[in-house]
């Protein structure tokens, strides 16, 4: 069954990183242009068409996309990055698909030339596209590492949304602007390759641990791995974007340069920019949801499954290597201003601007534009939310009562410790599958209830068919497999027929040379 | 002096808060008493809960983990540094860079979050059924948010809670994207507050909870903790829909002790206003189903982005 | 008469004495045919129960509402089952096996019902073999699909209501399936109901359920009065119906109002509240208790009207006010949300159960205890039974809306055509004679020996039965007592299909069934 299962991962990803290379060769073969010079610097120097460059970033976003799991390129990283071993899944999820966005920094905003304004529109529709429907499917996962692999396509879709931004200021000579983007999309990929590998080890302890990656048959791991717990914890409230973790800065940044495009000049981005804010909220949301739901079945309530019941906790070194990436996220959450000042020779290379120096003091707070606008402190937020529960703790525990009674949860007296009466992760993303999934989704629920007296067992059926590979990919294929079978007679020839073919292809591509030159 | 000033204000504005939160509660709950002909609890009744709950000795389920037992802290702590950096009764508060409107937001997006997983922590039905309405509301609740402050902070050139605070009271204009925004944020604020028609905060009918499913398992200080930031909650929206769009009244930076006094008195009654139409509302309303809830919170999303869209056209909408 | 019910008394071994419909005793044949014709729909069962070394059936006859009850000797403890072909009988069933020790042959639910394992003992009225606990788990029936949770809700409750167990099969709000846990009411009714003297039958079956208590005494009092020959003077018949009305007025008034509390909607319950206040008051005033309980004897009523003016007060002052709160039941668009289409209860159903009630007549199910088989005086009343064909919560809604009309109307013809006269006939002569009705007044006949009364009164929640046998001296010697309630219930199940788990309450609510009269 699992075998299966990575022998079609591993059929998709062949199929899809072919595709990819292919799309990237192709870019890399127009950007050098007819001498054929491959080095940067001469791709930079060199002249480019716009419909070339155009045609340029379509070939980076089919190529660097479909290797990063741009949607709709993305449906070989869900099957793929889970397949692998948890920490080949980090690394695969946090940092491979950043070189998939290096390289598509790198051609598009340094290499390509001059963007044009339709670039940002198609970076942002794909960007906000990715955010959402990745999170869609994150909270519609039972497979844990599955559940990371769509989260990743979430996450690169925002990263997305941010190159976006970056282009659409950069085409408009918005350098200020553009540097926040630009900055706010790259920092969000440095935070993304933290919590994601982090949330992977995690995963990977709790398979360690319990055997177990279907969450529906996990749960309670809170008191079996405490420190897994912990850690994980720490992760899903950054990749929720939650104050005072890193995961918010980024988001927060990239908020802050969607206030600045109502002086773009484009109609088309005036009413694209807004729309993918929105995008990006409702991504953040769901996240925060899916995330909620991924913790809250795996660690907390109590086990589902024997698996579950008898987990263990991992290794030291496995979990002290998790506790740096957790101590990483939460410096770059409460002093970001360090980092955003590390990036600014990148934004000045890229989009020949840089975001305000960031003050170290006196407010450790960071800046995107100007004071007046807007700024943020991940120190006072942090600091003021430690001091406040202390205070609770302390003012309570000391002048009111301290004492716990330990005893057994409500059970509305009818005592049933059975594992079934507690939500299941699809129940638990039910109602979300029902509001949005028509999105995503064709989703067919059909439902018996016997009638009162008869005992027959009641049944729910639901098949959710995703729209993506329903729309893109099936059809893609039957034509592929209806052009198979029409060239199939092409076996079947004889060799006076086959001789005549070559010749017949040879001379079309002579002729072809031939007008070219 | 004046930094010393600054932060007293900002320190008087974190215990304002606190202390008057448990009286709105309590106003609101005399106000619907009277409205359905009852006498109805004294005003003081959610102080002498309050008091009572911390005293108690909190009852934990025999499998709560340490997520259950410090999650009331830190929901407590987000919605409190949350409010305080809500300008209620003067503008331009000490620590107002600390966050802005956005991350005042998120803020609260935290306590949701440690609240939806102490739903789950003991594993009772209830609590799922809670957690799962609650994050679902979220999802729509949260974007709606962020496109009304987007709204506000393009009117207002700033996401920063006193700057807009400052520059409502001396361009206070009707706009109609203001209009949009201030439809959502009531919108907003009734679904974050569990209030009627997306919740029933006075229920007893666990299946149709939402807060209280949540926090079935909480007692004793526990409980009180949440509760306390429940209420600060519900101070922290009516402030903010006051602040933005009722700013009057509301003291200066350079506003001496008396410009404080009005600022003080003004602010409880714009308190007692909203949480009294509040109550209006809820009792002329039933409860929603729980499927029409994306629907009333999606119409909040879209009239955010509306009121974005208006301005992205022309920044004289 | 129906086909049918010629016959059975064809087919009949005996025909026994008991009024005023026939009983008959049956063979096993027979039994199984009647069985089949209710289940085909050709007749309604009305009641099930047991008495050492005999099954009785109570047998509703669709065109015309009378009644018949069949019994079925059992010397070797089994009978065959009604439920196998009837499901409403199988709750009857389980409860007669848990309580007698009968088995029901081919039963399709051999789980216990009213026995939770917890008396110390199997069949309490039949062997009351001591069994200890054996702690085995109910099992519930079973619900597939995609990752299921079970909400288990109850017995104890966070609202003031009565204890019952349920649960659901859902995933997410989606409730795949829900299954009713009841009887942690358990009184023990049945024996309660062996062997007494008269009035303390009449105060156990007056407590069945605390609310109907009108309707449970109305309906004692007639099975007494025709298993003793026992006539009821004219004052005190109309004083009865008097009484029903206001009860089912008092109760309609706060079901409508919990109803819509149930959606949050907490302004109609304070309107609805003080109005139902107003009525106990005035039953209070009236007749000296707020539910007027223990108010009918056999033989008549303890406590006369003497001064009409409070009552007609209320009706006047309900007339005024309670339009007011239907407009603002129908126009608050809101609420009618949340009823309109919730909880649908399909006719076929409502028809198959016998339910009767608002819950039937929401469901197009027309019958009216009050009407056919009629008791008097409502043959000499001009009213028409509320129906309405939806069979949501909003047309039960409606439908009690319909009816407190109606028992406005009722009471104030009632209070502008009562009759003067004595409002009890003394009961003790009676008892060792037999007085008949003639023409120009009552013949005194000697008694001989047991006698048994059937009676239905309709009660603000359907149909109320009640079957007595009493020995010469008045005695009871077995009673038996069904609750409308009793085929209610299972429905519910049903009328959650294809609604979510947060609409539960609302549908609970509607259809508002009690448990004590269920668990008896």
């Amino acid at each position: 069954m699992r075998d299966a299962e990575n022998r079609r991962a591993g059929y998709v990803y062949l199929l899809m990183a072919s595709f990819g290379t292919l799309m990237l060769l192709l870019a890399f073969g127009l950007l050098a242009g007819p001498d054929g010079d491959y080095a940067f610097s001469a791709i930079r120097t060199a002249e480019h068409v716009p419909w070339l460059a155009g045609l340029v970033l379509v070939l980076m976003l089919l190529g660097a996309g479909s290797k990063a799991g741009l949607v709709p390129l993305h449906v070989w990283l869900p099957l793929a990055h889970p397949a692998a071993p948890s920490h080949v899944s980090a690394l695969m999820s946090g940092v491979m698909t950043k070189v998939a966005v290096y390289g598509f920094i790198r051609v598009v905003f340094d290499l390509a030339g001059e963007p044009a304004w339709w670039w940002a529109v198609l970076v942002l529709i794909l960007g906000a596209g990715s955010a959402v429907l990745g999170v869609l499917h994150a909270v519609l996962q039972r497979d844990l590492k599955r559940l990371l692999a769509y989260s990743t396509v979430e996450n690169i879709g925002i990263i997305f949304i941010g190159l976006g931004l970056g282009l659409a200021f950069k085409t408009n000579n918005m350098a200020g602007a553009a540097a926040l983007a630009v900055t706010a999309s790259i920092f969000h990929a440095f935070n993304h390759s933290l919590f994601k590998s982090l949330l992977f080890f995690g995963a990977g302890n709790v398979l360690t641990g319990s055997g177990e990656r279907d969450i529906e048959k996990l749960g309670g791991l809170v008191h079996r791995m405490p420190e897994t717990a912990y850690l994980f914890l720490g992760g899903c409230l950054a990749i929720s974007a939650l104050p005072p973790l890193n995961g918010f800065v980024s988001e927060w940044l990239i908020l802050q340069a969607i206030l600045l495009s109502p002086d773009l000049p484009q109609w088309a981005l005036r009413f694209l920019v807004p729309a993918s804010g929105a995008m990006l909220a409702l991504a953040a949301a769901l996240a925060a949801a899916c995330f909620v739901r991924a913790f809250g079945i795996t660690f907390l309530s109590r086990p589902r499954s024997p698996a579950a019941e008898t987990a263990h906790e991992v290794s030291r070194w496995q979990i002290r290597a998790m506790y740096s990436l957790l101590v990483v996220c939460l410096i770059a959450g409460v002093f970001p201003g360090p980092f955003l000042d590390a990036l600014s020779p990148v934004s000045q290379m890229l989009v020949a601007g840089a975001m305000p120096k960031q003050p170290i003091l006196p407010h450790l707070s960071i800046i995107p534009i100007s004071e007046s606008r807007s700024s943020y402190s991940g120190f006072l937020v942090f600091f003021f939310i430690m001091m406040a529960s202390w205070a609770a703790i302390r003012v309570i525990h000391n002048f009111a009562s301290r004492a716990v009674r330990r005893a057994p949860p409500w059970d509305c007296g009818f005592p049933d410790a059975s594992p079934v009466t507690q939500y299941t992760a699809d129940s638990f993303a039910q109602p979300i599958r029902r509001v949005f999934g028509p999105i995503a989704f064709r989703a067919k629920i059909s439902q018996t209830m016997p009638q009162p007296g008869d005992l027959a067992p009641a049944r729910l059926t639901l098949s959710l068919r995703d729209l993506i590979w329903e729309l893109i990919y099936t059809p893609i294929e039957s034509a592929v497999l209806f052009a198979a079978e029409r060239l199939n007679i092409l076996q079947f020839l004889t060799i006076r027929s086959y001789l005549s073919l070559v010749f017949a292809a040879l001379v079309l591509l002579l002729v072809l040379v031939a007008t070219w030159a | 002096m004046g930094l010393i000033l600054a932060i007293l204000v900002q320190g008087i504005q974190m215990v304002l808060v606190l202390a008057l939160a448990p009286g709105l509660i309590g106003f609101t709950r005399k106000v619907k008493a009277r409205l359905l002909r009852r006498q109805g609890p004294s005003i003081l009744q959610p102080y002498r809960d309050l008091l009572r709950l911390v005293r108690k000795e909190a009852v934990l389920a025999d499998n709560a983990s340490w997520l259950f037992r410090n999650a009331p802290y830190l929901i407590f702590a987000t919605t409190w540094v949350a409010a305080a950096l809500v300008p209620t009764f003067a503008a331009g508060l000490h620590f107002s860079w600390a966050a802005d409107l956005i991350a005042i937001t998120a803020l609260l997006g935290s306590a949701r979050f440690f609240l939806a997983l102490a739903g789950m922590d003991i594993g009772t039905s209830f609590g799922g059924i809670g957690s799962s309405r609650e994050m679902l509301f979220a999802t729509l609740a949260e974007p709606a948010m962020i496109m009304i402050v987007f709204t506000v902070a393009l009117v207002a050139g700033s996401t920063q809670l006193s700057t807009v605070a400052e520059f409502m009271v001396d361009h206070s204009t009707l706009r109609v994207s203001l209009g949009l925004a201030l439809i959502g944020l009531i919108i907003v604020a009734l679904t974050e507050n569990a209030r009627v028609p997306v919740d029933n905060p006075a229920t007893h009918l666990e299946l149709t909870m939402v807060h209280e499913a949540m926090i079935l398992e909480y007692s004793g200080r526990h409980l009180a903790v949440i509760e306390l930031a429940a209420a600060l909650k519900l101070l922290l929206y009516i402030s903010l829909i006051a602040c933005i769009f009722a700013p009057w009244g509301m003291a200066r930076q350079d506003d001496g002790v008396l410009g404080m006094l009005v600022g003080v008195v003004t602010w409880v009654g714009k308190l007692a206003i909203g949480s009294f139409l509040m109550v209006l509302f809820e009792t002329a309303i039933a409860k929603m189903r729980v499927f029409r809830v994306p629907e009333f919170v999606g119409g909040a999303l879209m009239l955010g982005l509306l009121g974005t869209l208006l301005l992205f056209v022309s920044r004289s909408f | 008469m129906s086909t049918l019910r010629t016959a059975l008394l064809n087919a009949a071994l005996t025909i026994e004495e008991q009024k005023p419909w026939p009983r008959i005793t049956v063979d096993a044949d027979t039994w199984r045919q009647a069985t089949l014709a209710i289940a085909a729909g050709n007749a309604t069962l009305s009641g099930l129960w047991a008495e050492p070394g005999a099954m009785h059936m109570a047998v509703l006859d669709d065109e015309d509402g009378a009644l018949m009850v069949l019994t079925l000797a059992t010397p070797d403890g089994c009978f065959p089952s009604v439920g196998l072909t009837h499901p409403p009988a199988q709750r009857l069933e389980r409860s007669i096996v848990d309580l007698h020790g009968l088995i029901p042959e081919g039963t399709p639910d051999d789980r216990r019902w009213l026995d939770h394992d917890r008396w110390g003992v199997r069949a309490p009225l039949g062997t009351g073999a001591s069994a200890p606990a054996d702690g085995a788990p109910y099992p519930f029936l079973k619900a597939e699909g995609p990752p299921l949770h079970q909400i288990a809700v109850g017995p104890v409750h966070a609202g003031i209501i009565e204890p019952g167990h349920f649960r659901f099969s859902a995933n997410g709000e989606i409730v795949v399936r829900l299954e009713e846990r009841l009887g942690y009411v358990h009184k023990g009714i049945e024996r309660l109901l062996t062997n007494t003297t008269l009035d303390a039958a009449a105060k156990v079956v007056a407590r069945v359920s605390g609310d109907s208590t009108v309707a449970y005494s109305f309906a004692f009092a007639r099975a007494a009065e025709a298993a003793l020959g026992v006539g009821v003077p004219q004052r005190a018949i109309w004083l009865r119906a008097l009484m029903a009305e206001l009860e089912r007025l008092a109760n309609h008034l706060g079901d409508i109002g919990a109803i819509c509390n149930d959606a949050a909607f907490a302004l109609m319950l304070a309107h609805c509240g003080i109005l139902r206040e107003e009525v106990l008051r005035a039953c209070k005033t009236a007749f000296g208790h707020r539910l007027m309980m223990d108010r009918i004897i056999p033989g008549g009523v303890i406590s006369d009207l003497d001064d009409p003016a409070p009552i007609k007060a209320l009706t006047t002052r309900i007339r005024q006010r309670f339009p007011r709160f239907v407009e603002l039941y129908d126009n608050t668009a809101s609420l009618q949300n949340r009823t309109v289409s919730t909880g649908h209860l399909s006719p076929e159903l409502a028809r198959r159960f016998g339910v009767g009630g608002p819950i039937g007549r929401a469901s197009g199910r027309a019958f009216d205890a009050r009407k056919a088989p009629g008791y008097p005086p409502y043959g000499d009343l001009d009213f028409k039974a509320a129906k309405r064909e939806d069979g949501d919560v909003n047309a039960r809604i409606w439908v009690r809306i319909d009816e407190v009309y109606e028992s406005l109307e009722l009471i104030e013809q009632i209070i502008d055509r009562l009759p003067t006269g004595p409002i009890a006939y003394p009961l003790a002569p009676a008892l060792r004679e037999r007085r008949v009705p003639q023409a120009g007044g009552l013949a005194h006949e000697p008694r001989d020996s047991a006698s048994e009364g059937l009676a239905m009164i309709e009660g603000f929640r359907g149909d109320v039965l009640v079957w007595l046998r009493t020995d010469e001296t008045g005695g009871v010697l077995r009673g038996a007592v069904r609750d409308p309630s009793v085929f209610q219930w299972p429905l519910l199940e049903a009328a959650i299909e294809g609604n979510i788990v947060a609409d539960f309450p609302l549908c609970n609510k509607s259809f508002n069934c009690s448990y004590s009269g269920h668990d008896l």
